[in-house]
C-alpha cells in the first residue's frame, strides 16, 4: 500500500498523546517532585529520608524477602503443577478445566481472593481447626498479621503466572530432543537437568520476573493480610498520598519502589539475553 | 505420583479460597461461618437492597466498558503502526505501552493523582477512566501484535486490487481477521479494570466509587456476609469471563506437541 | 493496439536502485513475461504496475489514461500474488464474489459470476469449502479465478507457479496459456523460471539491475540474445571470441560469439568436418546421458565448452580424450558491443 508517513502520523498520534499526557508527563511530575522541598527548592532531603533512616531500611527489607520467598515458592509449586498440565495430563477437557481453574483467580478481584484467605487463616478459620484436628499443633497459630500470612496470600495470587509461562515453555519443548538424551544414555532426571530444565529456564525466568514485580508492589494483599502489623513499600508510599498528604516524601517513596521494580526488569531480561547469546555461541 | 501429588495439592490450594468465599455467601448466621450454616440467598438480597453496592457496580461496569473501548482505540492504531512500519523510536514506544503490565500500579496512580490535582483532574470519572485507560491499554495490545502477519499485507493488497478502498479494505479482511483477538483481549482489559483497587483509590470517593474499592474498605473495619455475596458475584462474572474467552480463542495452549 | 504503455519508470529503495528509467509497451491480449534474476526489479515493476508501490518517476498508461497516480483499486487490472493472498476468513465463493462485489454486483448476481470464473478453473465443486482446507494447486486456481472474475483488460501474475510442484506446474502452464487465449486478457507473468516464460510467452522481456536488457520474441530471445547477460541467463552459452564479421575465430577476445549447446559437435578427426566449419581442439572433462540427451564438457585451453546432441555417445567420447570442436559460423551470434 502507499505507505506514507502521514499515514504512519495519524496512527501514532492518538497512542502517544494519551500515554504522554496520562503516564509520562505525570511519572515525570513524581521525580521532580521526590527532588524538590514543598516550596520549590531542590533537594535530595527526601531520597535521604527514604534511604538513611533504619526503619525505612526495615520496611524495604520486609518488601524484598516477602517478594524473594514469594518467587522461590511459585517457581517450586508452579514448576511441578505446569509439568502436570502438560505431561502428566493426558484428558484434554480436563486440562482444559484445570486452566480454567488457574485463570479463574487471576480474573477475580485481590480483595475477594485476600478475603478468602481471611477467612481461612482467621483463629477459628479452616487451617487452624484442620491443624488442630490432625493435632500439628496444640493451640490456633496467628497468621493475620505476620509475614507468614502475608506470604501465603501473596503466593496464592502470584502463583498462576509461574505456572502458565512455565508451562508454555514446557510445551514448546521438542519431545525428540528428550528422546535423544535419553538415546544417548541418559536417565529421565539426567535428562531433565540437561535438556529440559534448560529448554524451559526463558519460561522460569518470565515467570519470576513477572512474580517479584507484582510481589514488590503489591499493596492490596499486604495490606488486607498485614491487619496494620507489617508495612511493606507500597503501603508507606499510599500512606503518603491518602492520608499525610506528603507528595515530594510520597515521590520519593514511588520512585524508589519504580526503581526496584525498573532495576529487577532491567537486569532479569539482561540475564536472559545473556543466556540467548551462550545459546547462540555455541 | 509425587508430581501428581503436588500438582494437585497446589491446584485445590488455588480454588480453595474462592469456594471458601462462595461457601460464606450462603451461610445463614451473621458472622463468617465456612462450612456454611445452613444454606440461604438471603445475603444476595441483602446487597440487590442495597443501593451504594448497586451504584459503585454501576460505575465499576461504567468504567470498565468505557476504558476498555478506549484502550480498543489507542492499541488498534499503535498495533497497526507497530507491526507495519518501521520507524526511529519504535522499540521505545513498545516499551512505553507495554510498561503498565510491570510497573506498581500504585506509583501510576500517585502520579495522576499528583498530576491530575493540577489541572483539576481528580476524583471524578475523568480521573478515574484515565488511569484505567493506561493500565489496560497494555492487555489490548499485547493481543493484538502477534495477529498482525505478513500474509494479511498480501490479503490487504488483494482486497484493493479487487476494487475495495482502504477503509473497505480494513473492516472486510483486517479486521475479521483480527476480531477474536481484539475480543479477548478486551475481555482481558475489561476485567483488569473491574477489578482495580490500587489505581482507582487515588480517586474514588464516597459517592464515587468501585465495586473493589467498596470491597476494600469494608473489609479492612468489619466483614460480614453480605462482602462475601458480593465477591461470589464478582467470581461468577470472572467465570462467565473466561468461558467466553475459551469459546473465542480456546485456553488448551498448554497441550504439549 | 497498445494496452499499457510505461515510461521511463524509477524506482530506488533508499541508495539501492531497484528500476532504472523502464519503458516497455505491450499490445492488447499479448502474453509478456518478464524475467530475471532476483533482485532484478521484476517484482518490483509489477508492483508499480498494480499500483501497490508508487514510482519516483515516470508514467504508466492503460488504455489510453493515466494511472500514475491512481491507487490499486481504481486500476483497470487485477493480480494473481505469489502466495495468491487468499482470504482466510471466506469460503472460495465468498473469495471469488469479492470482486464483484465491490463493483456494485448484488450478492446474488456476484456469486453467479463467481462460480462462472470458478467452472472455468475446474473448481465449480469446491465454491463453499474454506481456502484454508486446499492443496496448493487448487488455492492457485482459486486465486486465478478471483482475479479474472472482474474480467479485467490486464492481468498481473506474480510467480503464480513458483510454489506448486514440478508435473504440477506443467500442467498449469498450458492451462494458464489456454485461459489467456479463451479470454483475450493480456497478461504481465512475473517468473524466475527461463522455461516457463519460454513455453509461455509472446515476448520476453529479460531484466538485470533494475533495467530491461532485451525485449522480444522468446526464440529472438534465445537465439539472438542483444547482451552477455541475456546470452548466459537464457539457456546455456558457449561464449568464443569472433572477428566481427562472424565468420572466424579471433585470437584477441575482440568479440563475443555466442553458440548453444546443441550447435556444438565433438570430432575424433579432423577430417570429419564438413566444409566451411570452424573447429578448435578441446579435451573431454566430462560427459552425462540424461533424458536422451548427452552432454559433452570439454576444456578448450582456458575456455570451457558445453556440447549437446540426441542419442548416446560413442564409446571412445570418454574423459581425458583429446577431440575436435567444431562448429558452422553461421549458428554463432555475435553480441553488440
Amino acid at each position: 500500500m502507499f505507505t506514507s508517513r502521514l499515514t504512519l502520523l495519524w496512527l501514532l498520534a492518538l497512542p502517544l498523546c494519551v500515554f504522554t499526557a496520562f503516564f509520562l508527563i505525570p511519572l515525570g511530575v513524581v521525580f521532580v517532585a521526590s527532588l524538590t522541598t514543598q516550596d520549590g527548592q531542590f533537594t535530595l532531603s527526601q531520597y535521604g529520608r527514604v534511604l538513611l533512616d533504619g526503619y525505612h531500611w526495615q520496611v524495604i527489607a520486609v518488601t524484598f524477602r516477602l517478594a524473594i520467598l514469594s518467587t522461590i515458592i511459585c517457581v517450586v509449586l508452579g514448576y511441578p503443577l505446569a509439568w502436570y498440565l502438560v505431561r502428566i495430563v493426558k484428558w484434554r477437557s480436563w486440562r482444559r478445566a484445570c486452566v480454567i481453574m488457574l485463570i479463574l483467580p487471576l480474573f477475580t478481584s485481590n480483595i475477594v481472593r485476600s478475603f478468602g484467605w481471611m477467612v481461612l487463616l482467621g483463629r477459628t478459620g479452616l487451617v487452624n481447626d484442620a491443624l488442630l484436628g490432625v493435632g500439628l499443633i496444640e493451640r490456633p497459630i496467628r497468621f493475620l498479621g505476620t509475614e507468614t500470612g502475608i506470604l501465603i496470600g501473596l503466593v496464592y495470587i502470584l502463583l498462576p503466572f509461574t505456572v502458565l509461562t512455565i508451562g508454555n515453555a514446557l510445551a514448546r519443548v521438542e519431545p525428540s530432543l528428550e528422546h535423544a538424551s535419553r538415546d544417548l544414555g541418559a536417565g529421565p532426571l539426567r535428562t531433565f537437568c540437561s535438556i529440559t530444565f534448560p529448554l524451559t529456564m526463558h519460561g522460569v525466568m518470565a515467570g519470576g520476573t513477572i512474580v517479584f514485580s507484582m510481589a514488590i508492589s503489591a499493596y492490596v494483599t499486604p495490606a488486607l493480610l498485614s491487619g496494620g502489623k507489617v508495612t511493606v513499600l507500597a503501603m508507606l508510599a499510599f500512606q503518603q498520598y491518602s492520608t499525610v498528604f506528603d507528595f515530594n516524601y510520597g515521590g520519593a517513596l514511588s520512585i524508589t519502589l519504580l526503581t526496584f521494580t525498573m532495576a529487577l526488569i532491567g537486569i532479569s531480561s539482561w540475564m536472559t539475553r545473556i543466556g540467548v547469546h551462550e545459546k547462540k555461541g555455541n | 505420583m509425587i508430581i501428581r501429588l503436588i500438582a494437585l495439592t497446589t491446584l485445590a490450594y488455588l480454588v480453595l479460597p474462592l469456594v471458601v468465599v462462595i461457601g460464606v455467601s450462603l451461610t445463614e448466621t451473621k458472622f463468617l461461618a465456612f462450612p456454611p450454616q445452613g444454606l440461604t440467598l438471603s445475603w444476595y438480597a441483602v446487597i440487590l437492597e442495597n443501593p451504594t453496592y448497586i451504584r459503585s457496580f454501576l460505575t465499576s461496569a461504567g468504567l470498565a466498558a468505557l476504558a476498555t473501548m478506549a484502550a480498543m482505540l489507542v492499541a488498534l492504531p499503535a498495533a497497526i503502526a507497530m507491526t507495519r512500519y518501521t520507524f526511529p523510536g519504535k522499540s521505545a514506544l513498545s516499551a512505553v505501552l507495554l510498561s503498565p503490565l510491570v510497573l506498581p500500579h500504585i506509583v501510576i496512580g500517585a502520579a495522576l493523582l499528583q498530576f491530575g490535582a493540577s489541572i483539576g483532574l481528580v476524583r471524578n470519572f475523568p480521573a478515574l477512566l484515565v488511569g484505567h485507560v493506561i493500565i489496560v491499554t497494555p492487555f489490548v495490545l499485547r493481543t493484538l501484535l502477534p495477529l498482525f502477519s505478513h500474509d494479511q499485507l498480501s490479503q490487504e493488497e488483494a482486497s484493493r486490487d479487487l476494487g475495495a478502498s482502504a477503509w473497505s479494505t480494513f473492516f472486510l479482511v483486517t479486521l475479521p481477521q483480527i476480531k477474536a483477538g481484539l475480543v479477548s483481549g478486551g475481555i482481558f482489559a475489561f476485567i483488569t479494570s473491574f477489578i482495580n483497587v490500587e489505581l482507582s483509590i487515588f480517586n474514588t470517593t464516597s459517592t464515587l466509587n468501585t465495586i473493589p474499592v467498596q470491597l476494600f474498605n469494608y473489609v479492612q473495619y468489619s466483614v460480614d456476609p453480605s462482602i462475601a455475596a458480593v465477591s461470589s458475584l464478582t467470581i461468577l462474572a470472572a467465570a462467565i469471563a473466561i468461558i467466553l474467552i475459551d469459546w473465542l480463542i480456546g485456553l488448551d495452549f498448554l497441550s504439549g506437541s | 493496439m497498445t494496452l499499457l504503455a510505461i515510461h521511463d519508470v524509477s524506482k530506488s529503495f533508499s541508495s539501492h536502485r531497484a528500476l532504472d528509467r523502464v519503458s516497455l509497451d505491450v499490445m492488447q491480449g499479448e502474453f509478456i513475461s518478464l524475467l530475471g534474476p532476483s533482485g532484478c526489479g521484476k517484482t518490483t515493476l509489477l508492483r508499480v504496475i498494480g499500483g501497490f508501490m508508487s514510482a519516483d518517476g515516470g508514467r504508466i498508461i492503460i488504455d489510453g489514461q493515466d494511472v500514475s497516480s491512481l491507487p490499486p483499486e481504481r486500476r483497470p487490472l487485477n493480480t494473481v500474488f505469489q502466495n495468491y493472498a487468499l482470504f482466510p476468513h471466506m469460503t472460495v465463493l465468498e473469495n471469488v464474489s469479492y470482486g464483484p462485489r465491490r463493483a456494485g454486483a448484488s450478492r446474488k448476481e456476484a456469486e453467479v459470476r463467481a462460480q462462472e470464473a470458478l467452472e472455468m478453473v475446474g473448481l465449480a465443486a469446491m465454491a463453499p469449502r474454506s481456502p484454508r482446507a486446499m492443496s496448493g494447486g487448487q488455492q492457485q486456481r482459486v486465486a486465478l479465478a478471483r482475479a479474472i472474475v472482474n474480467k479485467p483488460k490486464l492481468l498481473l501474475l506474480d510467480e503464480p507457479l513458483s510454489a506448486l510442484d514440478l508435473q504440477l506446474r506443467k500442467r498449469m502452464q498450458i492451462e494458464l496459456k489456454q485461459l489467456q487465449v479463451q479470454l483475450g486478457i493480456t497478461f504481465i507473468f512475473v517468473t524466475h523460471d527461463q522455461d516457463e516464460a519460454m513455453a509461455m510467452s509472446d515476448r520476453i522481456a529479460v531484466m538485470s539491475a533494475g533495467r530491461i536488457e532485451q525485449i522480444d520474441e522468446p526464440e529472438t530471445i534465445y537465439r539472438r540474445p542483444r547482451t552477455r547477460f541475456v546470452a548466459d541467463f537464457i539457456g546455456e552459452a558457449n561464449i568464443l571470441p569472433m572477428q566481427k564479421d562472424g565468420r572466424s575465430l579471433a585470437r584477441d577476445a575482440a568479440f563475443d560469439g555466442v553458440l548453444r549447446p546443441e550447435n556444438l559437435r565433438v570430432f575424433t578427426r579432423a577430417d570429419g568436418l564438413p566444409d566451411g566449419w570452424l573447429s578448435l581442439p578441446a579435451t573431454v572433462s566430462a560427459s552425462t546421458y540424461v533424458g536422451g540427451t548427452s552432454n559433452i564438457y570439454m576444456v578448450s585451453g582456458d575456455r570451457s565448452l558445453h556440447a549437446r546432441s540426441y542419442g548416446v555417445l560413442p564409446g571412445d567420447i570418454r574423459e581425458g580424450v583429446e577431440i575436435i570442436a567444431g562448429f558452422d559460423p553461421a549458428d554463432i551470434h555475435i553480441l553488440e558491443g
